[in-house]
């Protein structure tokens, strides 16, 4: 595994260093800079011109550029130029937010799509199986928001069950924390969960006709007991790779989850630092984003290959 | 080599597995995805959606923008779905924002088809370039969508543009990686190998062989890729950075419903029966397609 | 051949995978919280005990807590002007010389005691004695020296001060004295108090602190403590503040949310007892609830700007179309819910001399716009309409365009990004027509100058000499007599030019809990809670 990891560096590298690129260009021809916020929407052209130099707004863009890459080596991940906070702090104070909701909603999409994707494939009544089937083709039609949304309604506003507001961090407080992030995880995990258990489910159709369970089926073993193993085995790789793309999706559906729920993680902080061109901000999210991309389809081709002995890492 | 031998494995190509051009012609796989009930089900949806869009026009002649006094008024005979915040008919406006979303994915995911797909074959000229668009893919990937549209809703002004560029490019990777992964694994046939080893040229390999395989999980991406194209422009409208008013779109219809709700509640029924109406057509076509590619 | 593995260790190489990926997340979790963001969201707050953990104010009974739930975040780099998110702690963090009273909109006294205006040989000066018992919260001393030091700060353009106009009127300003400070001008300036309104007395030793929150030392009834951007910010009781009955408070709580379901929701959980700027809506809703109450301050206008330049605007009969083409009472209905007053006014309908005929001169007639714009041969032009994304904003647009279209116009919709709006705005150059949004809430003197909508260099192009004699009339009107006449003659003016006029007047609608006491009002709507308490 050292070898193939060693191999990946340099594609790896350059990814970065495009992400790097694009973040940092894409936003600065957008018209408008950040001392235009500064500024205020009342402001005179000649207050925006005073504000634009004292921040040093100014300069040379390639040299920009360089002096971000340089100070990003040395542990400087920058100055938010709206908040005159650095960047860092900006980022470790609502990180902790969105990756909590990540991987709840990571761990509700896998229970639910294998519980949901089992139920579809063993239901031996045709109606069952059919309405399983429609109510997956909803779920997947369905943007996560709406589903979120729907929640709010329902059972935050009627029914006053869950909270839906605001954001505890379940380190702090587990069973409040849990709470809080319950319904957003719930809805951003249903829709992929869906994909999951369609897949799930057309294993168990599939594994159902292999030899190997017909001599299962010969040998007694019962037949539900046959499918479930051999399929939670056999499609795991599949699994595996779904899983992977969703998750990274899922760090994408959580900003706007975030939005919706109120709470304050990275994907508000990303859009609001878009719109207000806070440069160092964005610039440094994009990078992050493409670079948790990257690790997680990383650790995805790793845990197939520890997982399949078929699969070796090219 | 004899010419038979060369005709048969150069121009025939492998058998395949259900022994193509020999005993029955097995029919097309998308003839055989509108028989099957899901098919039936999702062409129809999509195609009587995409009729009334079409016609819309002539159908609804006052266009999507009669206001009036009598907002958020609840289902009646003169307005099946009420009317929404300025008084305007909620049916009306879902079909012209389904003209809309449709104007949007008909033209970003086919675009970004071509460009995905083109750029996942460029492995064919070299390994080097394969691997530069890979890198293109995973770059694509890994940025955070949302910050996307809304940084080229900045550069081109919010609205009907900034989405179809936003949309073409967030589906590029899913294409791209498709025509990618089909290549990778053409090429290590040992048939290729053999073909190749024989002089036929790198051009005809791909069309020959590759193409035909790559279409097939291209296609049902395409439905993929318009059901996601819908989510990114609901998701753009809901932080006011996708269609503009007072175009209607799916996404701002279900914003406005929203911010609603508390005084209409079913406001909500029209953009969201649109909406899983056309995914779920969307998705049926897809499943359909999947099945009877699978089964041949 | 390659050996399988064995069943039981794939299986249980999975479950140790997945373990160990929750054990790291797990881990990353608590690393971050050790450092600040446990403090950002308390959990579900209530108004007695909840002191902030990292002050060392007296928990429990002195006071309590108030938390106050909002969309705008502070912005301590804009100290000196007028910021939504800054009109919620600045007074509480700072003092000003005087407070323009709601009620009577009269200047009260605050730092300053007294001033006058008297002859100064060819000019005037203004004459202001200060208190001399008030010290910054770092314990040194407040003079007439830091007010010098705010009014030159005031009127740099790096601090964008949306009143600097009004004081560079003045000639110049000295220190006349330990507590005493002297104004010298041409002419007295009326609206001199807008200005002060927006001096927030500063403290030069540690002003170079303020923009980015790490150290923000005024003189007022409390102490700023600590900011989360776009998270909270905290604000602890001055025990030594120089009126000793406040402030009642031990410490004041501000949570950032932009959500307005959220808010609602921070409201009915008791999260926060205060919630400002609520959309209408939402208040509505929270408000049918006995155990809430509204708090209304004025609120932002709506200017539908034209260029006076470009046709069909060059004709003056074709804005005053665009005026009655307007259906006001529509967009106060279906935008506002009826929290907004249609009038046609840049500034409050008291101001003196000013009463309904002026606010509502132009009233909807559809059919008389339709008539002038035929007259004017303007049917079927083309016209670009312009506006920002602001989602009330939009809203707006959406009926006026329409109503426009009505009245025979073309319109092509163009919602600009908030960013590239407000560039625009302040290089004058928005296009034909436009929709604004301002809200500053000063006396109609300051606004001239102020809003982009009216200043020099306006995106309407109004450049007519007379607009600036009739503007420097009433800032030369000292007394309300006259102050009357000059801004009923200016306001005539404007309604028959209509370069600009307003859409609506909304309302800002706070809400809060009826356990809360005491809290006021300065004539901009800027929150005063010195002496608010909370029941319980």
């Amino acid at each position: 595994m050292g070898r193939y990891l060693l191999r990946r560096i340099p594609s790896v590298v350059l990814v970065i260093v495009v992400a790097s690129f694009v973040g940092f260009s894409l936003p600065r021809l957008a018209p408008g800079d950040p001392a235009v916020t500064l500024a205020g929407p009342d402001a005179t052209l000649e207050q925006i011109e005073a504000i634009r130099a004292e921040e040093g707004l100014d300069q040379n863009l390639i040299t920009q550029y360089f002096d971000w890459v340089k100070d990003v080596f040395n542990g400087d991940l920058g100055t938010s130029i709206l908040s005159g906070r650095p960047v860092s702090e900006l980022i470790s104070s609502r990180v902790a937010t969105t990756v909590e909701l990540a991987v709840v909603a990571l761990i509700f999409m896998l229970i639910i799509g294998a519980v949901l994707g089992v139920i579809a494939g063993s239901a031996r009544n045709r109606y069952v199986s059919a309405f399983v089937d429609s109510f997956n083709s909803v779920l997947l039609g369905t943007p996560p928001f709406l589903v979120g949304l729907i929640f709010i309604l329902i059972i935050g506003v009627e029914l006053n069950l869950l909270p839906f507001s605001g954001s505890v961090p379940i380190t702090e407080d587990p069973v409040e924390g849990f709470r809080s992030v319950f319904l957003p995880a719930l809805a951003l995990a249903l829709p992929p969960a869906a994909a999951i258990a369609r897949l799930v489910q057309a294993q168990m159709r599939r594994t159902r006709g292999e030899q190997f369970v017909e001599l299962a089926v010969a040998k007694g073993v019962p037949s539900r007991r046959i499918s479930v193993r051999h399929v939670l085995r056999n499609s795991t790789d599949a699994g595996i790779v779904l899983a992977g793309i969703r998750a990274g999706e899922l760090l994408a559906g959580a900003v706007v989850i975030e939005a919706i729920f109120a709470r304050n993680g990275l994907g508000q902080l990303a859009v609001q630092s878009v719109q207000n061109r806070d440069y160092q901000v964005v610039q440094v999210i994009v990078v992050g984003a493409v670079a948790v991309a990257l690790a997680i389809q990383l650790l995805t081709e790793i845990l197939l290959a520890a997982l399949d002995p078929r699969i070796r890492l090219t | 080599m004899t010419p038979e031998i060369e005709k048969s494995v150069v121009v025939d190509g492998p058998p395949e597995d259900d022994a193509d051009a020999k005993v029955a012609k097995a029919p097309s796989p998308y003839i055989q995805a509108f028989k099957k009930p899901k098919g039936i089900v999702g062409f129809s949806l999509v195609g009587t959606l995409v009729l009334l869009a079409l016609l819309s026009p002539w159908l609804f002649p006052g266009g999507y923008d009669e206001q009036g006094r009598d907002s958020l008024y609840t289902a009646s005979l003169d307005h099946p779905f009420g009317t929404d915040q300025v008084g305007r008919d909620i049916f009306v406006r879902s079909i012209y924002a389904l003209r809309t979303d449709l104007s949007l994915i008909f033209v970003a995911v086919p675009i970004a088809a071509v460009i995905g797909t083109l750029l996942g074959l460029t492995g064919v000229l070299s390994r080097r370039l394969g691997n530069a668009s890979q890198r293109i893919f995973d770059v694509i990937l890994g940025f955070p969508g949302l910050v996307l549209g809304i940084t080229i809703a900045a550069i081109l002004d919010p609205g009907w543009k900034s989405l179809v560029i936003t949309i073409t490019i967030l589906s590029i990777p899913g294409f791209g990686r498709i025509a990618r992964s089909q290549l990778l694994s053409e090429q290590e046939k040992e048939y290729v190998l053999a073909v190749r080893v024989l002089g036929v040229p790198k051009w005809r390999v791909l069309t020959r062989h590759i193409l035909p395989n790559v279409l097939e999980p291209a296609v049902v991406q395409v439905a993929l890729a318009m059901v996601l194209g819908i989510f990114i422009e609901s998701a753009l409208s809901l932080v006011g950075l996708g269609i503009q008013p007072p175009n209607p779109s799916i996404g701002t219809l279900l914003n406005a419903s929203i911010r609603f709700m508390s005084v209409q509640p079913y406001y909500v029924l029209g953009p969201m029966v649109t909406l899983l109406l056309l995914t779920l057509g969307l998705n049926l076509i897809a499943d359909s397609l999947n099945a009877s590619l699978e089964e041949r | 051949m390659r050996s399988t593995k064995p069943m039981r260790s794939r299986r249980g190489v999975k479950a140790l995978a997945v373990m160990c990926a929750l054990a790291l997340t797990a881990a990353a979790c608590s690393s971050d919280d050790d450092d600040s963001s446990s403090d950002s969201t308390p959990a579900e707050g209530s108004a007695e005990t909840d002191a902030p953990s990292d002050s060392g104010a007296p928990a429990g009974g002195d006071g309590g807590t108030l938390t106050i739930a909002t969309a705008a975040d502070a912005q301590p780099n804009a100290v000196l002007a007028t910021r939504a998110g800054n009109n919620l702690w600045r007074r509480q963090v700072y003092d000003t010389l005087t407070s323009v009273n709601i009620d009577t909109g009269q200047p009260d006294p605050l730092l300053a005691t007294d001033w006058e205006w008297v002859e100064d040989g060819d000019g005037w000066k203004m004459v202001i004695n200060l208190r001399d018992d008030v010290t910054f919260h770092t314990g040194r001393d407040f003079t007439a020296e830091d007010v010098i030091f705010t009014f030159d700060q005031q009127v740099l353009p790096e601090s964008a001060s949306q009143t600097a106009p009004v004081l560079q009127r003045a000639n110049s300003w000295e220190a006349t004295g330990t507590h005493e400070v002297t104004i010298f001008a041409d002419d007295p300036i009326g609206n001199i108090f807008d200005a002060f309104a927006l001096a927030v007395i500063i403290d030069s030793e540690t002003y170079a602190g303020v923009a980015d929150g790490t150290e923000v030392i005024g003189t007022g009834p409390f102490m700023w403590d600590s900011w989360e951007p776009g998270s909270s910010l905290s604000l602890v009781k001055n025990p030594n503040y120089w009126n000793a009955d406040e402030p009642k408070l031990a410490a004041i709580e501000y949570v950032i949310i932009p959500d307005p379901t959220a808010l609602t929701a921070a409201m009915q959980s008791d999260r926060a007892q205060v919630v400002f700027d609520l959309p209408t809506l939402d208040a509505q809703l929270l408000l049918e609830d006995d155990k809430f109450a509204p708090l209304v301050v004025p609120g932002p206008i709506f200017p539908l700007g034209m260029d006076i330049t470009q046709p069909p605007f060059d004709q003056v009969e074709v804005r005053q179309a665009v005026g009655y083409a307007i259906d006001r009472e529509r967009i106060v209905e279906q935008v506002f819910q009826g929290a907004a007053d249609p009038s046609v006014l840049h500034w409050k309908t008291s101001e003196p001399g000013m009463d309904d005929s002026y606010a509502y001169r132009y009233e909807y007639d559809p059919d008389l716009a339709r008539q002038m714009m035929e007259d004017a041969g303007a049917v079927g032009t083309e016209i670009e309409f312009t506006t920002l994304n602001i989602p009330n904003v939009v809203a707006v647009f959406e009926i006026v365009q329409n109503n426009l279209a009505d009245a025979g116009f073309v319109v092509t919709a163009n919602v600009l990004d908030t960013a590239q709006f407000d560039e625009l705005q302040a290089a004058g150059d928005l296009g034909p027509i436009f929709q604004q949004i301002h809200g500053l809430n000063l006396s109609a003197a300051s606004l001239v100058d102020a809003y982009p909508a009216l200043r020099d260099g306006n995106p309407s192009q109004e450049a007519d000499p007379e607009y600036r004699q009739l503007r420097d009339d009433l800032q030369a009107a000292t007394d309300e007599a006259s102050y009357a006449t000059a801004l009923q003659t200016l306001a005539d003016w404007m309604l028959e030019e209509v370069f600009s006029l307003s859409v609506v007047r909304g309302e800002a609608i706070n809400v809060q809990t009826v356990t809360v006491n005491g809290i006021e009002y300065t004539a901009e709507g800027v929150m005063i809670l010195a002496g608010a308490s909370l029941s319980e």
